[in-house]
């Protein structure tokens, strides 16, 4: 049954797969030499491929995205809040501020330059150190054994590591090294070596997920066990009792009311091996702990007395043998990826289909972690699993009768503002910024707003997280952000409509096949439209059709309409100029002026051509990928 | 995995028209006449910086002082108790709605203040959630979804400006950003859309605009019916039914100020102007600037002074659209922060907060709850609602059973995400 339901997904041809694959990981369209190698060599092709993607920076962006969506550290940069979010937590460092301290400096340009590079390379230190795990292909359980943590120059000299780290360039926010933190002294208190431990010892993930006297690190251990073993702590039978309910009558419930044990077991041993970590996040070896909780350990065993000082880097070595780690890596990397949860087990009453369901995905995803682990726990081999599979590529399904069980398969998914803002990038050659409506006219592009990924614009409208405040993507539209596309739509048709007639047919991305004289009034003419709009639904959309498919029709005749009905109202309420907006008198990537600017269209063709532009940039198969 | 869908049933389609009928019944009839607004002060404000002063006594644990006031600089306006600023920070001009003096000698007739709450944690996500939501786990909708619940057919129900805004599919939440993008939003094809003369002009012609959305439309429908991947047809499904739903942003335009402010201030001339026009139903309103770590007085201080600024921009706005019987505003936190510095000057997170009210069916001038010295809560009499030291401590429960009950949130919802504490009168 299982292979039947799997072969019952009709998956993308390898090429739609490569380009889906492409823009999702490096935020760009497969070049033509990646093309040919994956029509020449099959899956081995798309792998090698697959391979040389993932050594490019915009990788490892999309792999701190990721993951930040489940972590949420970003939440201490400064497009995410205040401008030192990250150093305010670092008061036991005295060089936190090392540029300045702000309540005695003057808060000149450089300060704020300093104190915004500063604090988010702070903040992003456990994302750089998953990258840094995954760019060197190293086991994935490094990310929580690691002894050491990730800093630049700048953090580097916030954790006063800076002269004992070789760096190439001292002002290279990008050149990121291990380090680590020996003999630290706070107020003359000698502290010694921190026993770092990845993730789990960075501060800004203790932070993050703080503690307190009478949460004793539990919250902090409910994240470890949901990040980093897969196990939903609140999903486990019992519940907290409601407020009076607590039983009282034993002195310490956690250990011996059997409701209150079911949980507690399994949480108290990871909560009780942070104990040298406090609510801030910094490590206080030998400070007291409860003894009326479960003391520290994991999965059964009792953490060795001789590892109380390293209490948590034993808990990562555990945590790194347990098959629950490869679970929770395939969880983050399918989701990250299909922007789904894999499947829950289901429950008493579920239905054949949802067995069905579910003994197939899990069937599928066993063999991926099988290959993941196989493979040194490397997360590139992960991913390059389940950009092949089936449940990435599912375009649709071979027979009607397996509706009920493939309802939720697929990686269809409304695209979050910051993978629609970098689409556009590929698709178009420039990005959509503000500010809104003046783009056009503006030369200092660089100050520009990113509509879609900037929380002043659209990216909390359009359903993105801040990490803090919003936690949570929209993944299904609402009726503001249907007005987004529409105007997005809109917006961009103008923008790129007439920028790429500026340059020579071989090399536009849009309108290779005509020129802005082209009308419909020859047979030869009437070809080259239709090529170009068999090139537009390709390039934009994904859909590649033959020449004489009715969708090229129908687009044509919009293309048709649309041009018969603005010249006829040429004269009333159009003319020949192209909108204001829509014209281009100076480049849209360097603001420089044009020697030739294209300001207007008598004809109306260019106009025609924005028509359907924005028809296209507006359609469920260019929000949705 | 799919761990975080509690009500499996009701996401399929991810919006309230999956509910049973009964659950989309109006609660207060057929169009709404009872409002909601959430503030939250997010990252966690220091009550005793606001409306729980208690002043730098040293502590007898040698802690430190609370404040950095003096316990006999504490105010009043009426029978609330409010900070002074502290010493060395400088006050807001007097004039502004947002001083201390001028903002609680205007509003204290109307506010009821409740402290000494406790949130049982001090993380902020959790913290967040148990407040606004009346259950520390998982899986509860914030209170605004469940007031916007019975309206979710209307597509702006619930406007969430950030802040803990889960509603567990009872409603669809709308999030808004920036107050000039609503302009560009109402008139989607407009170059010019905050010029009235200039308005018409289109970025796709005028003359052929009609034709591109005709076939936009024309289009999706043409791809549901050759579609065969189940889970694309339910997104091409919704993304019928929302195109199909008409939100008139136009409208909302006309009752929004010419220029619509930053910040707070703009948050509520949103949400009133969404009431107003018919399109919303409950808004939760964003401030942020209180997870003050370090320097804690220079940067809550301000913070709390554009709290208040935006509290009164928003009832100067609830008035001028004659809703003060009609919208009811609850200001919260994720909890408070501890009755002590730490060496950077800052407060780090402590479990026990408190709350404001004002507006529609709150009476005003009343504290009710305590904190002794130390800012650790003190037990209430669950009927008389004074301090009983055989009393219950007040958590965000006893909060939202109250809440609840006072909004006349329905049966079915109720029973939905039950809230099993004893009932207290806190708000009437």
């Amino acid at each position: 049954m299982v292979e039947q339901t799997i072969q019952a997904i009709s998956s993308l041809p390898l090429d739609d797969t490569l380009r889906k694959a492409s823009l999702q990981l490096v935020s760009r369209l497969p070049t033509a030499a990646e093309s040919q190698q994956v029509a020449n060599q099959g899956e081995a092709g798309l792998r090698a491929v697959l391979d040389g993607m993932m050594q490019e920076d915009k990788f490892y962006d999309r792999v701190a995205e990721i993951f930040n969506d489940l972590i949420l550290t970003d939440r201490y940069l400064t497009a995410n809040g205040q401008p030192r979010e990250a150093l305010n937590l670092m008061r036991i460092f005295p060089d936190a501020f090392w540029f300045g301290d702000p309540r005695e400096v003057t808060r000149n340009p450089e300060w704020f330059q300093n104190l915004v590079l500063s604090n988010d390379s702070v903040a992003r230190e456990p994302l750089q150190l998953i990258n840094y795990v995954v760019k060197n292909e190293l086991p994935m359980t490094e990310i929580l054994t690691a002894d050491y943590f990730m800093v630049n120059p700048y953090s580097a000299k916030s954790y006063g590591v800076f002269d004992e780290l070789a760096f190439q360039d001292e002002f290279d926010v990008n050149e990121w090294l291990p380090a680590q933190i020996k003999d630290f002294e706070f107020f003359n208190n000698n502290i010694g070596d921190i026993p770092h431990a990845g993730i789990l010892t960075s501060l800004m993930f203790l932070n993050r997920y703080p503690t307190s006297d009478t949460n004793r690190n539990r919250a902090r251990s409910r994240v470890v066990y949901d990040l980093f073993m897969d196990v939903d702590i609140l999903a486990l039978e019992g519940s907290r009792p409601d407020g009076e309910a607590v039983d009282i009558s034993s002195p310490a419930p956690t250990l011996d009311n059997d409701d209150c044990v079911v949980c507690h077991a399994l949480l108290d041993p990871v909560a009780s091996s942070f104990e040298n970590w406090n609510d801030r996040g910094f490590y206080r070896p030998n400070a007291p702990w409860y003894d009326d909780m479960f003391q520290a350990g994991f999965a059964g065993a009792d953490r060795p007395a001789s590892e109380e000082p390293t209490s948590l880097q034993w808990l990562a070595s555990q945590m790194a043998v347990d098959p629950r780690f490869n679970d929770a890596m395939v969880r983050i990397v399918y989701n990250g990826l299909t922007g789904a949860e894999p499947l829950d087990p289901p429950g008493d009453n579920a239905t054949e289909a949802e067995w069905d369901a579910y003994n197939a995905e899990s069937v599928h995803l066993d063999a991926l972690k099988d290959s993941f682990v196989a493979n040194n726990q490397n997360l590139k081999t992960l991913i390059k699993e389940i950009v092949l599979s089936p449940y990435f590529r599912a375009d649709g399904l071979t027979t009607e009768s397996f509706a009920i069980v493939h309802e939720d398969t697929g990686a269809a998914r409304l695209l979050s503002p910051e993978m629609l803002h970098r689409k556009i990038n590929a698709l178009l050659g420039f990005e959509w910024r503000g500010p809104l409506d003046f783009y056009s006219v503006t030369k200092d592009n660089n100050s520009q707003a990113r509509l879609l990924d900037d929380r002043q614009y659209y990216q909390q409208i359009y359903g993105g997280i801040d990490s803090f405040v919003v936690t949570q993507r929209l993944t299904e539209p609402n009726g503001l952000m249907i007005a987004v596309q529409e105007r997005m739509g809109n917006e961009l048709a103008c923008y790129a409509v007439p920028n790429d007639f500026l340059t020579a047919a071989e090399q536009r991305l849009l309108m290779p096949f005509v020129e802005t004289t082209t009308q419909p009034t020859s047979s030869a003419n009437q070809e080259a439209i239709m090529q170009n709009i068999q090139h537009l639904h390709s390039h934009l959309l994904a859909e590649d059709l033959a020449i004489d498919d009715p969708e090229l029709q129908l687009t044509y005749q919009l293309f048709v309409s649309t041009l018969e009905a603005g010249q006829a109202a040429i004269g009333s309420t159009e003319d020949g100029n192209l909108p204001f907006l829509c014209r281009r008198t100076n480049d849209l990537l360097t603001g420089d002026d044009l020697s030739s600017p294209l300001t207007i269209d008598p004809n109306y063709v260019i106009r025609a051509w924005i028509a359907v532009a924005a028809y296209l940039m507006s359609d469920y198969r260019f929000v949705y990928e | 995995m799919k761990r975080r869908t509690l009500l499996k049933a009701l996401t399929g389609i991810g919006m309230a028209g999956a509910l049973p009928m009964s659950l989309t019944r109006p609660a207060f009839g057929a169009t709404a006449d009872k409002f909601l607004i959430t503030i939250s002060a997010t990252g966690g404000w220091d009550p005793t910086a606001l409306i729980d002063p208690k002043g730098n006594t040293p502590r007898a644990d040698g802690l430190g002082p609370i404040n950095n006031y003096a316990a006999s600089a504490i105010k009043s306006a009426g029978n609330l108790a409010y900070a002074p600023y502290p010493s060395m920070i400088e006050e807001p001009a007097i004039e502004s709605a947002g001083h201390f003096d001028t903002f609680f000698n205007k509003h204290a007739d109307r506010l009821l203040v409740i402290n000494g709450i406790d949130t049982q944690t001090n993380g902020h996500d959790s913290g967040r959630r148990f407040v606004w939501s009346g259950k520390l786990e998982e899986g509860y909708p914030t209170i605004a979804a469940l007031a916007a619940a019975p309206f979710a057919d209307q597509p702006m129900a619930f406007i969430s400006n950030g802040g803990y805004d889960f509603t567990a599919s009872i409603v669809a939440p709308v999030r808004t950003a920036s107050p000039g993008t609503f302009n560009q939003l109402a008139f989607p094809n407009s170059m010019f859309p905050t010029d009235p003369d200039l308005m018409h002009l289109g970025l796709v012609g005028q003359s052929s605009y009609s034709l591109v959305q005709q076939a936009r439309e024309e289009r999706l429908v043409r791809q549901r019916i050759a579609e065969t991947l189940p889970k694309r047809q339910k997104q091409m499904d919704q993304l019928q039914t929302v195109k199909n739903s008409d939100v008139e942003l136009q409208n909302l335009l006309d009752f929004l100020p010419e220029e619509v402010s930053n910040g707070l201030a703009g948050q509520a001339e949103v949400a009133i102007a969404a009431f107003a026009s018919g399109l919303a139903v409950s808004a939760n309103l964003n401030a942020s600037g209180f997870d003050t770590h370090g320097d804690h007085d220079q940067d809550h201080t301000p913070s709390l002074t554009a709290l208040l600024e935006g509290i009164d921009h928003l009832w100067e706005q609830i008035e001028m659209r004659g809703m003060q019987d009609k919208v009811t505003i609850v200001v919260g936190s994720d909890f408070g922060r501890t009755p002590f510095y730490n060496e950077g000057d800052g407060k780090d997170h402590w479990n026990i907060t408190s709350i404001m009210a004002i507006g529609a069916g709150i009476t005003g001038n009343r504290i009710i709850g305590a904190t002794n010295e130390n800012f650790e809560a003190l037990k209430l009499n669950a009927s008389t609602l004074q301090p009983d030291d055989s009393g219950i401590i007040v958590t965000p429960q006893h909060l939202h059973r109250s809440l609840r009950d006072f909004l006349g949130v329905q049966d079915d919802l109720d029973n939905l995400f039950p809230i099993g504490v004893e009932k207290l009168n806190l708000f009437s």
